[in-house]
């Protein structure tokens, strides 16, 4: 017989089944997190050679159940049927032991190469659970083995065991028929008859299945089966009948029918295999939930865990960050000695290396934010804080488990956007990231205080805190419109496990950071990059033919001559042309163009122009206004020129212009990294609708609160 | 409204476990007060949530028991199978269930 060398495995099992634990160790950092094709459901997909095998390992999203109800079961199944891999592993809970055999029941019957692998063996033990491997293994036709995934043990034999099986082939398998009672069955032998008569269903996979599929009126199965209902019309038929017989003979939906005969069968095997001891194994659990959720502490708690994880992310982040900036500037620097001045040197300098140094900037906060939520995620945390969270995450039609990416928002749109992995339904996370840029990130505040600095003084607290309340208060708006609107369908069911405390290994703990930077820096970093090249271009581009006073010849003057202030004279001259140049460039002519747009609400026109390269990041306007008031680059949000600029009576701001102005900070969109991550997160045209909501719902903001301050006279 | 007879009750409407004692016979596993076990007699409501309800576990003479509500009583935490799952209590009052007497 001839040998395959590559093998396709795949690894199938509940959520909370340590199954990606497993994934990890077999593949370790050779692995690839993308998404199932046309799905944002994330898939897993690994490599290993092993002996003379080269396996390719895929990691099959966490399901309960294989239904064509949710994303992820529908994306499993499809794999399983479309992709047929070699084997599969069936990673299971011991201690969950009936809830997981439901789910091989379903892989049993669509019928693959199974290896069972009861996981985190050594729980089982502890609980005193007795498990009788041997018959399970005879009972399911399947051989069955011991394995404690986040320790590594058993986790050869188990690879063994699945190479064993692929390399027999069919010979091994012998997995007998689930069986759903007498009735039932002869009912999905009659329709499993025809459906293999059926001239459509040949190529398909396995009749007895799309029978038991039919019946329990899967959707998907029938559209696949039946695109034509006239060239099927005996197999309609006899389904049909089928279904108006189980009906009327039981008086319930033949979907549960079904569903209870499989549990039946199941509840059958449990009785032959296992023994569960007196005692509860959530006894420890519900001891540490006393405490985690407790009626008065819970809360408490809970915001000193997020308090915790929040300042990790942004205030020690804020060191690396700084070296990094520190370092970016270093190169730009070296680079500049290295290579004559010119437009070459400026893209390089400025376009090029600015551009990776915004990518990487952000490296510490990721990374700190998923060390954080991965421990969260394997301690089994995270459950309860959805638990905690849900009531008033559910009042914006929102999931409990929501409320952590929304409070990173506070910190940073971009780490916030990618924690919405954690979300199962596609539903929620789009939602969740629609609202995440209304949440005031670290980045608006320098505008926020260079704004209130100038023009509200003594108050200029309470107005920055009036303009988060604002945030807030839009997120709440918006979620409550969004809700009722665009995003209205398919609220999933908060049902949820609860799963034991487990301590978080360090391993899967650094693997999913990992993934996650990986993930940032290949698809984001790509994007983010290539658009703040463009932006810079644009800023750059074109170059004044002749400026309104010859500055290279005053410039030369000032410096040979020895008048004292002569310095001060040149920084000035260098920064009126600064501001010419970028009044001259694509970005200033932009710019011209929104300046009457963003008239009504008050803004004078340097205010318009730079909310272009806003768009870029909210920290650049500043630096914009300070180089189109001709006061250089170097101005910043406490710089007090910049500030007597902006409230000089040429400059026509008035204080509900500012306000206003800080409105529509707050609100459109936040940054080109922000822009990337919600098109990875969610396809271009989210991308696009969010952009341009994020732009009209700003302006209408600001222009409600223009108008609303101007009559209050400000 | 108690006027529609049990089966219509939201328990997410009332203030469960302290006003109203559902101490005998049948009602939904909203309804339940902590600590208290019942048998699972029926499971209503349709498509994902029924079906998401049946795949964690819960289905006729299952036997449930009333753990804890999270701080603002809404969701509930429920041992079911040896395990905990949690719910809404909206949820909750798809499932239709029959008490067992604490003493027997």
């Amino acid at each position: 017989m001839e040998q395959k060398h590559s093998l396709k495995i795949a690894l199938a099992g509940n959520p909370n089944s340590g199954k990606t634990s497993i994934f990890n160790s077999f593949t370790g950092a050779r692995q690839k997190v993308a998404n199932f094709p046309g799905v944002t459901v994330e898939k897993r997909v690994g490599h290993r050679k092993y002996g003379k095998y080269d396996i390719t390992f895929v990691d099959l999203p966490g399901t309960y159940s294989l239904t064509a109800y949710s994303l992820d079961e529908k994306v499993a199944r499809d794999f399983i049927v479309n992709e047929q891999p070699d084997v599969i592993i069936n990673v299971i809970d011991g201690g969950n032991l009936e809830r997981s055999l439901y789910l091989t029941m379903q892989l049993i019957e669509i019928g693959v190469d199974l290896v069972i692998d009861i996981n985190m063996w050594d729980e089982v033990l502890e609980s005193g659970i007795k498990i009788d491997t041997e018959k399970l293994s005879t009972l399911l036709g399947a051989p069955v083995l011991k394995t404690i995934g986040n320790r590594g043990q058993g986790l050869d034999s188990l690879l063994d065991t699945a190479i064993k099986l692929a390399e027999n082939g069919e010979e091994l398998h012998h997995h007998p028929p689930v069986t759903y009672g007498p009735r039932l069955d002869d009912i999905v032998a009659n329709l499993s008859d025809e459906v293999s008569k059926c001239k459509n269903c040949t190529s398909c996979h396995n009749s007895r299945w799309l029978a038991i599929k039919m019946l329990e009126g899967d959707t998907e199965i029938k559209n696949r089966c039946f695109p034509d209902k006239v060239e099927n019309s005996h197999l309609t038929k006899v389904l049909d009948e089928s279904v108006t017989h189980l009906k009327s003979t039981t008086d319930d939906d033949p979907e549960i029918i079904v569903t209870e005969g499989r549990y039946g069968y199941v509840a059958g095997i449990i009785r032959e295999v296992m023994q569960r001891p007196p005692t509860d194994r959530m006894k420890m659990s519900d001891q540490i939930d006393d405490l985690l959720t407790h009626r008065i502490l819970g809360y408490p708690i809970f915001l000193l865990l997020m308090w915790l994880i929040f300042q990790a992310t942004f205030v020690i982040g804020q060191y690396p960050m700084a070296w990094i900036e520190t370092a970016v500037a270093y190169v730009q620097s070296g680079v500049g000695q290295l290579i004559p001045d010119g437009a070459m040197a400026d893209l390089l300098i400025d376009g090029v290396i600015g551009g990776v140094g915004s990518v990487i900037v952000f490296l510490p906060n990721i990374v700190i934010l998923f060390l954080g939520i991965s421990i969260l995620e394997d301690s089994g945390y995270m459950a309860r804080a959805a638990f905690l969270m849900d009531k008033l995450m559910h009042y914006l039609g929102l999931h409990g488990k929501s409320f952590i990416p929304m409070l990173m928002g506070f910190g940073c749109s971009v780490p916030a956007i990618m924690a919405t992995r954690t979300l199962e339904s596609k539903r929620d996370r789009i939602m969740t990231i629609l609202l995440i840029p209304m949440i005031s990130c670290s980045a608006k505040l320098p505008v926020y205080v260079l704004f209130t600095g100038a023009f509200f003084g003594a108050y200029a607290g309470n107005v920055i805190f009036s303009i988060y309340l604002f945030g807030i208060a839009a997120t709440i708006l918006m979620a409550r419109i969004f809700g009722r609107t665009i995003l209205q369908s398919d609220e999933t069911p908060f049902v949820m496990e609860l799963p034991p405390y487990r301590r978080p290994t360090t391993w899967s703990v650094i693997i999913h950071m990992w993934e996650r930077t990986r993930m940032y820096l290949k698809k984001m970093g790509g994007v983010i990059l290539i658009a703040s090249v463009i932006l810079w271009l644009l800023g750059y581009f074109p170059k004044v033919d002749e400026y309104s006073q010859d500055y290279e010849t005053k410039i030369e003057q000032l410096a040979l001559s020895d008048q004292p202030g002569a310095e001060l004279a040149i920084a000035e001259l260098k920064a009126a042309r600064a501001g010419e140049d970028l009044q001259y460039s694509f970005i200033g002519r932009l710019g011209n163009v929104v300046s009457p747009f963003v008239k009504p609400l008050g803004f004078n026109w340097q205010m318009g122009i730079s909310l272009i390269p806003g768009f870029v990041a909210k920290e650049v306007v500043v630096s914009s206004l300070g180089v189109l008031y001709f006061l250089g680059e170097e101005t910043d949000e406490s710089s007090d020129n910049l500030m007597q600029a902006l409230q000089s009576q040429q400059s026509g701001i008035s204080q509900a212009a500012a306000y206003a102005f800080m409105i529509f900070i707050l609100l459109y969109t936040p940054c080109l990294a922000t822009v990337a991550a919600i098109r990875k997160e969610t396809g271009v045209r989210w991308m696009w609708f969010s952009i341009i909501f994020q732009c009209v719902f700003a302006w209408i903001g600001a222009f409600a609160a223009y108008r609303i301050l101007t009559l209050f006279g400000l | 409204m108690s006027w529609f007879g049990l089966g219509n009750r939201h328990g997410r409407q009332k203030r469960q476990g302290h006003c109203r004692r559902f101490l005998k016979g049948t009602g939904t596993l909203a309804e339940m007060n902590i600590g208290q076990k019942a048998r699972v007699v029926r499971i209503g409501g349709s498509g994902q949530i029924r079906h998401r309800l049946i795949d964690l576990g819960f289905r006729t003479g299952e036997t449930v028991e009333m753990i804890r509500t999270a701080p603002l009583r809404d969701p509930i935490e429920i041992a079911i199978n040896g395990g905990r799952i949690s719910i809404r209590r909206s949820e909750a009052a798809l499932v239709n269930v029959e008490l067992i007497p604490a003493y027997k």
